[in-house]
């Protein structure tokens, strides 16, 4: 099975995936439910955004279905917050998982939080050349080839399995799928609804 | 992209993902603190599937991630609740399963999907896809949208509008996320080699 990797050209799957309006829109303020009303209240206290800001547009339109949303949230916080893989590892997952996946909303979102975590621009463009690029430490490249094997063969092979497992314990090699494949799950998500980039990002060609 | 799948080769893809046993040993039932066993209870009630004499094996391994498992268990639940109706669900899943070529999953779904009348012919049309006769319009776009999502992760325009022609916007939102969900299943459960209990022959289960 072949990656799609690189997506030919970010600008044509950009432009496949965002060049049309998202297929369901947003809910305005005024159309939230009490609970969904409850959820921005939490959200903003958690995120900063000022009691009247903006919620972003992804979170808007989940709003249109708060069980869904709800879970999302809960594993999202919970791979973010409680989880064992580093920041650092878990970024470079999720932008590989992200340009694999010719994902414009999660790539340009991740290539900001990957450089507050101090990624630097070297390794984003390193990221999209994947794990056999020279540079990487065994750990990394492993994590790197970890995520695209799972996307394309939906396994770790024992090599990566047995190169990660020299550093990480039980509880970080159970997480790596998952975490990968949560990511996988939100770049289906938001590349089928078509949500559009947060303030004007210009998707996969953000660096 | 194509995606193949592993249907002219069980025998190999069995043998890669669970020949050689777990990666991760499980937690024997004894090992299993009471309040683990309480959550793994709550969990299977809350999916209609009553309280287990034994817990299985892939739940008895994820629960030595107790946040994880809790987290990724309440994606679960809510799914299996979800505003999609089981049947179309598990058409999905199925589809899911055979294309990851992940016997723990496909071999449970053929069990789960008959509960929610997906019929054996209906299994064994779900190897062959979409694109075989006999499915309504809109099974084929659901399983059509599972080969998109797993190929160029997104769901077509043609494929999302049959989709839109029977379901409101709620479901068509958890549509995406409902089969990244099983994705996710796929991954971990290939991943650590979850094995199917000793009665499930996995990917040949018809």
């Amino acid at each position: 099975m072949q990656l799609l990797g690189g997506a030919a050209s970010d600008v044509s799957r950009d432009e496949e995936v965002n060049g049309k309006p998202p297929r369901i829109a947003p809910l305005r303020e005024d159309e939230l439910s009490p609970e969904a009303a409850e959820y921005c209240k939490w959200l903003r206290g958690a995120m900063g955004i000022p009691e009247t800001g903006l919620i972003p547009g992804v979170t808007a339109t989940m709003l249109r279905h708060m069980d869904l949303n709800d879970a999302q949230t809960t594993i999202g916080v919970m791979l973010t917050s409680k989880g064992k893989i580093s920041p650092r590892e878990r970024e470079l997952a999720v932008l590989r998982g992200g340009w694999i996946t010719g994902a414009p909303f999660e790539w340009s979102e991740h290539v900001v939080i990957a450089k507050r975590l101090g990624i630097s621009a070297e390794e984003i463009e390193r990221i999209i050349e994947g794990g056999a690029a020279p540079g990487w430490s065994a750990h990394e490249a492993a994590l790197l080839t970890g995520v695209d094997e799972l996307l394309s063969r939906f396994m770790i092979s024992d090599e990566t399995w047995a190169t990660l497992a020299q550093s990480w314990d039980q509880q970080q090699l159970m997480e790596f799928p998952i975490l990968v494949g949560v990511y996988a799950a939100t770049a289906m998500q938001q590349n089928s609804l078509r949500v559009t980039t947060e303030g004007g990002k210009p998707g996969l060609t953000s660096r | 992209m194509e995606l193949k799948g592993y249907g002219d080769r069980l025998a190999e893809r069995t043998a890669q993902v669970v020949g050689e046993g777990p990666k991760i040993a499980a937690l024997a039932d004894s090992e299993m603190a009471s309040e683990t066993r309480a959550l793994v209870d709550k969990i299977r009630l809350s999916a209609g599937a009553g309280t287990a004499a034994e817990v299985p094996e892939y739940m008895r391994t994820m629960v030595k991630h107790p946040d994880l498992f809790r987290a990724q268990m309440e994606m679960g639940t809510v799914l299996f609740k979800g505003l999609i109706s089981p049947r179309e669900r598990e058409l999905a899943v199925l589809r899911i399963g055979w294309l990851a070529g992940a016997p723990y999953e496909w071999g449970e779904h053929v069990k789960i999907s008959q509960r929610y009348g997906v019929s054996r012919e209906e299994i064994a049309r779900v190897q062959q896809g979409s694109s075989a006769p006999g499915w309504s319009e809109h099974d084929a776009a659901i399983l059509r949208g599972v080969e998109e999502l797993m190929s160029d992760y997104a769901v077509s325009d043609a494929t999302w509008d049959i989709l839109a022609k029977t379901w409101d916007e709620a479901q068509l939102l958890e549509y995406p996320s409902m089969v990244g969900q099983y994705v996710v299943t796929a991954f971990i459960q290939n991943s650590i080699r979850s094995r199917p209990a000793p009665e499930n022959p996995g990917l040949s289960h018809s």
